[in-house]
């Protein structure tokens, strides 16, 4: 009988979820690991952090691989071909099951003039973080495009190094798709105490000394920072007759259209169990998850994804911000609270008698019973009025629809 | 591995368990010493709930599935696989509240009074049993083993 052999094409966090979940199960069995990172230890979200110890720096220990009989190549996978993946440098790795985690990828609008300069950067991995940080020493201004998650980010990172921001967006406020236009407000008010906010605009054109916008007014600086998203990426699915769609499309197994080949995180397309449609669902939680489900049914342990929906947890310039589900769409009855002068905005979007969205700016705490609730349907009709009530808690929660976790078996 | 569990039929809402947890995790584990030089410094790991004549004390559940631990981008939210508890390290831990975000119960709690760190029940790791069990009067919360617990460290 043939030897079974694991090959994962990425090492971020549904990468390591999926060894983890393998290693446990199986000490053996041969896992490769292709990436075309040069530091295989860090976490993504973290490569804006200026200051990290050490220790934070790291995800997993520095030893992690090593530990877990990870073969590691430093190479570029380009495309799958009968169980074989060819590499950049002109190899071929044969593997009987295969995990493409390969996330996602910066959008880069062709249109803009100077787009390809050597003054524009992206921000979403180490190496991005560390070309910005040479590249700004000496230098004073830039210009963020996009005011979202990776601008906000970028722009706290920027800080941190000493070089003054503006940031452009084409929106109206940031973090558009999942702010209102009230929580927007507050967060641009915020944004704005700590660098130039730009709404309603965009960039046309960049220089070595200005970017020039659509309304034709010149921004001075000295480099860019493209941020104004990610999609997945599809560039080795494509080239292997992978299927799919706006994302890798695989199913509630993570097997994509090749029973061989499982994907998961941000390269795929995921079930929005309150869209009820697939989508790709670019974060965290959800790669990691997705991981361990992919992990599972590579060792033939049968597992599923049962969909997920979009959450987000920011800080803006020490403003904690948590966004969860459809929390910028009107559909439905919406419970708000508002204190401007505190700098606090709750607001919970419920229909059919369900929370769907619910937006938390300020005070965040305790905002995970809302994604309970969210992810389990809870019917919330009766004490819907004291959702952000003072006392609301737990003990909210129908004891019928409370978890298994609070009370012990036979009690 | 051992789990605390509430019974809210017994809860009175005394709050000595929230003394004791202060109590265990501070420096001086003297409840006269902990109240006089650390209490504005200290952050209960549990949350007090009261609705209408129903209270129960609420802390970490150890999850096997922990949703935490999938949101944690720095790594410090792990379950440990030998004992199946959810330990969380402070020196890791940026602050994200992406734990606070994904707790189902909202046992995670902020502690913002130095170094923003999440922080949590971590089962009275210092004593030899949780001691919000202990001071229960009432034995509204308990400590037992819980079964069927994972069985993936094998092999």
């Amino acid at each position: 009988m043939k030897k079974e052999n694991i090959v994962i094409i990425g090492s971020s966090v549904a990468a390591i979820s999926a060894i983890d979940t393998i290693r446990n199960k199986d000490k053996n069995i041969s896992i490769t690991v292709v990436t075309k990172e040069k530091n295989v230890s860090y976490s993504k979200p973290l490569i804006s952090y200026v200051n990290l110890t050490d220790e934070q720096s790291y995800y997993r220990d520095k030893n992690y691989f090593k530990k877990n009989k990870i073969n590691l190549v430093f190479d570029e996978a380009l495309s799958i071909k009968n169980n074989s993946v060819t590499l950049k440098s002109g190899k071929n790795l044969k593997f009987s099951k295969l995990l493409i985690v390969v996330g996602g990828k910066p959008i880069v609008p062709n249109n803009i003039k100077g787009i390809d300069g050597k003054n524009v950067f992206t921000l979403t991995n180490f190496e991005d973080a560390q070309k910005i940080k040479v590249f700004s020493k000496n230098k004073k201004k830039a210009v963020i495009i996009g005011c979202g998650m990776i601008g906000i980010k970028a722009a706290e990172f920027l800080k941190e190094l000493g070089i003054k921001v503006t940031i452009v967006e084409l929106m109206n406020r940031p973090f558009a798709s999942v702010l209102d236009e009230k929580s927007g407000k507050m967060i641009a008010d915020e944004i704005k105490k700590n660098a130039e906010l730009i709404l309603n605009k965009s960039v046309v054109e960049i220089n070595d000394k200005y970017c020039t916008l659509s309304t034709g007014e010149k921004i001075s600086c000295d480099f860019v920072i493209c941020a104004i998203g990610v999609v997945p990426n599809l560039d080795i699915a494509k080239k292997s007759e992978i299927k799919t769609n706006r994302g890798i499309v695989v199913n509630s197994s993570m097997m994509t259209s090749n029973k061989n080949i499982y994907a998961a995180g941000d390269c795929v397309e995921s079930f929005d169990i309150l869209k009820k449609e697939n989508r790709p669902l670019p974060i965290w939680p959800i790669a990691y998850k997705q991981g361990s489900v992919a992990g599972n049914n590579l060792i033939g342990i049968k597992t599923q994804y049962e969909g997920g929906f979009v959450m987000n947890s920011v800080d803006v310039f020490g403003l904690p911000i948590i966004t969860l589900g459809l929390s910028n769409e009107n559909i439905g009855e919406e419970i708000v609270i508002i204190d401007e002068k505190a700098r606090k905005y709750k607001k919970a979007i419920v229909n059919d008698n369900k929370i769907v969205g619910v937006i938390l700016v300020g005070d965040i705490s305790r905002a995970g019973i809302f994604t309970g609730l969210i992810k389990d349907g809870i019917d919330v009709s009766n004490f819907k009025k004291d959702l952000f009530n003072e006392k609301f808690g737990y003990i909210y929660v129908p004891k019928e629809s409370r978890s298994k976790e609070t009370a012990p078996s036979e009690i | 591995m051992k789990k605390i569990y509430f019974k809210e039929e017994y809860c009175m809402a005394c709050r000595l368990c929230e003394i004791a947890c202060l109590v265990a995790h501070s420096k001086s584990k003297k409840i006269i010493k902990a109240y006089k030089e650390e209490f504005p410094n200290l952050t209960p790991r549990l949350i007090i709930e009261q609705k209408g004549p129903l209270s129960f004390a609420i802390q970490c559940r150890h999850c096997e599935d922990a949703p935490c631990v999938a949101a944690c981008v720095t790594g410090a939210m792990k379950r440990d696989m030998k004992t199946g508890e959810v330990t969380h390290n402070a020196e890791k831990c940026v602050g994200c509240w992406m734990c606070i975000m994904s707790c189902p119960f909202g046992v995670i709690l902020m502690d913002t009074k130095g170094k923003k760190v999440a922080t949590k029940c971590d089962l009275c790791e210092d004593a030899n049993t949780p001691q919000c069990v202990e001071a229960c009067p009432n034995e509204a919360l308990i400590c037992k083993e819980e079964k069927n617990i994972d069985k993936g460290k094998s092999k």
